[in-house]
């Protein structure tokens, strides 16, 4: 099973909001991240075959997916970053809906089967316009899921989750993600330390980089320091690295910087992780959750 | 295909919604009741009495009478000063006169009765003499003048047929549909499905309910007759009854609703959003209907108001159905507009 993203570029206007994006993808999680507006979610819709790209093509086992149309959507699976659901409708019969617009036969055992795995069968006879933003997700997983895809698509998962339920969606993503291409889109650095195997950088709608988490994490090591210093005013002035973390001490704090070279004498280098990644990457604070 | 069209039916009629559906029924009900008034200037048990007593006779002999009745009745208004002034001579006696006042009285109640027989007996000379039955007809009549504009059927079309389309994008739905396999065009062609039925059935509960309250009551006695011998009616050239001509213009008035129903859905699926859809749709339903009076021009013959309306003169089916034909094309260039790679979809 492969995945081929060929070049894959698009424009609004004078904007770009994909530049040559291309990559090769099989079974395994991947994790698009990068700020808000870097791109995710328009090389998503191009996926999802709700926009059409500007340039490039995307490729399923050699296919191109906008060429194989219903029998793309057939083994595709995608929870939008925002998404509504009919209110009047039960959990069970939203699913019952969605198991008729992918064309599954017999869905009732798929259905609760699904809504035990999402956790929502005690729900499921409830209107979905009574659920949470949790249940709500919960259920667009299982929407997504309904169709036993080979392509999973999760834009944002985890945004607008509490804690709990973000680790419950976290585990139900892994849960899910064997023999499957699984690609999420997050600006939440805990998301993909969790879920994922690979990892993409994404800005201005560019690659930064494409690769696994070791490896990003690896070629992180020699620039993550944690250093004991006074005056944390003083070093928070400072341009020439930048501060991922300060955990105040009795004589100061403790800080710890992204830096190429050594930032202080009594600076010493830490294992990397991949919030420094984001800083160093983003040159902004990762985001801990929405 | 018939899953779909269920759940769309689901989403169309969700939380009780068929009540409202009920409700317009109920109002079109009492409407029709309030409505359907025997309004005229006229005695209707006189004009009544003349119709059952002409019901059995021949062409020449109801003309006969016609004529006879016509010349007793004029005779007899026209008398009244002579009478009063041989009366105030002494001429004639109290009794004379008493009995002269008593048919005059009698004459004066029948005549604008008689008037409007009499206006039948003239149309009646311009058709053909088998067209030429006497019966009463009233009912048919204002059964007619009632037929028109229908806001409670357009009504249930704005209430029921806009949002089929509309509801996805104000849901924020169409984005988990789209990635379904049938969540293209499968589900569009069911959405159709789903705005022609509404019309269809909604045209034909609704205007059954007309004839039902007209049938229940004023009867729907002498439906056999020749639609030319209703008043009002003797321009008609098709040779069809009175029941055929209630049935082909109320089965045309089902056909445009479907028309309307389908421009409805061709309307929400292009501007997505419920009240523009809405000040579109009905600007595209109403407008043609203020410039078509008496069916005059294109719009009279085209527009989809105008023919909700009813009361075109001429009795054709052939005009609404090629119009259904037009709004599936529209709404089918609409759904391959949207969604272009149709070739390999399924």
């Amino acid at each position: 099973m492969e995945l081929k993203f060929n070049n894959v570029s698009k424009n609004y206007g004078k904007k770009q909001a994909l530049s040559g994006f291309s990559t090769v993808m099989s079974e395994g999680v991947y994790a698009l991240l990068g700020p808000n507006g870097a791109g995710k979610s328009t090389l998503m819709n191009c996926l999802s075959d709700l926009i059409q790209p500007s340039e490039g093509n995307i490729l399923f086992d050699g296919a191109d997916i906008r060429q194989m149309g219903a029998r793309f959507r057939e083994i595709y699976g995608y929870m939008p970053q925002s998404y509504g659901l009919y209110p009047s409708f039960t959990a069970a019969d939203t699913l019952r809906y969605f198991a008729s617009l992918k064309d599954i036969k017999n869905p009732e055992s798929v259905i609760t089967e699904l809504l035990e795995t999402v956790n929502l069968s005690d729900c499921s006879k409830q209107r979905v316009g009574g659920f949470s933003g949790g249940m709500k997700r919960r259920l667009g997983i299982a929407i997504a899921l309904l169709n036993d895809p080979k392509v999973l698509v999760l834009d944002e998962p985890t945004a607008g989750l509490d804690p709990k339920e973000r680790i419950r969606f976290r585990n139900l993503i892994s849960e899910v993600s064997f023999n499957r291409v699984v690609i999420f889109a997050t600006h939440i650095v805990s998301d993909v330390e969790s879920i994922a195997n690979n990892v993409i950088l994404l800005q201005n709608g560019k690659i930064l980089r494409d690769t696994d988490v070791g490896s990003l994490l690896e070629s992180m090591d020699g620039k993550v320091w944690e250093a004991d210093v006074e005056n944390v005013n003083e070093a928070l002035g400072k341009d020439s690295f930048k501060i991922s973390n300060i955990v105040k001490t009795p004589t100061g704090a403790k800080i710890r910087i992204v830096s190429d070279e050594k930032p202080y004498q009594n600076a010493h280098l830490t294992i990397p992780n991949l919030e420094d990644v984001y800083l160093y990457y983003f040159n902004e604070v990762a985001a801990e959750n929405d | 295909m018939t899953k779909l069209i269920r759940f769309e039916f689901m989403k169309v009629f969700n939380r009780g919604k068929w009540l409202f559906f009920a409700a317009i029924l109920f109002a079109k009900l009492l409407f029709a009741f309030l409505s359907l008034n025997l309004k005229t200037d006229f005695s209707v048990e006189v004009y009544r009495e003349y119709t059952n007593q002409l019901a059995g006779m021949s062409e020449s002999e109801a003309s006969e009478f016609i004529l006879a009745e016509s010349e007793r009745i004029n005779s007899i208004i026209a008398a009244s000063n002579e009478m009063e002034e041989k009366y105030m001579s002494g001429e004639i006696s109290i009794d004379d006169y008493k009995k002269y006042r008593t048919s005059y009285y009698d004459a004066n109640s029948k005549i604008k009765a008689f008037e409007e027989l009499y206006k039948r007996y003239e149309q009646f000379q311009e058709l053909e003499p088998k067209n030429r039955i006497y019966f009463y007809d009233l009912s048919w009549n204002l059964f007619g003048r009632y037929l028109g504009f229908d806001f409670f059927v357009f009504f249930t079309v704005v209430l029921f047929c806009i949002p089929v389309f509309c509801r996805e994008h104000s849901d924020n739905v169409c984005c988990l549909n789209e990635v379904s396999k049938f969540g293209r065009r499968k589900l569009c062609f069911a959405k159709i499905t789903v705005c022609f039925t509404i019309g269809a059935v909604a045209a034909l509960v609704l205007y059954a309910s007309d004839f039902a309250v007209l049938a229940l009551r004023f009867g729907m006695d002498f439906a056999d007759m020749p639609i030319q011998a209703v008043i009002g009616y003797g321009a008609m050239t098709d040779d069809v009854t009175v029941l055929t001509f209630f049935v082909g213009i109320t089965a045309s008035k089902v056909l445009w609703c479907i028309c309307a129903a389908l421009a409805a859905a061709a309307v929400s699926a292009v501007i997505k959003e419920y009240v523009l859809s809405l000040i579109v749709y009905a600007s595209v339903i109403l407008i043609p209907l203020q410039f078509s009076a008496g069916e005059q021009g294109m719009l009279g013959k085209i527009g989809i108001g105008p023919g909700l309306q009813g009361n075109f003169y001429h009795f054709s089916l052939l005009v609404p159905a090629l119009n259904i034909v037009l709004w599936l094309a529209v709404n089918y260039v609409i759904v391959a507009i949207k969604y272009p790679n149709k070739a390999h979809s399924h």
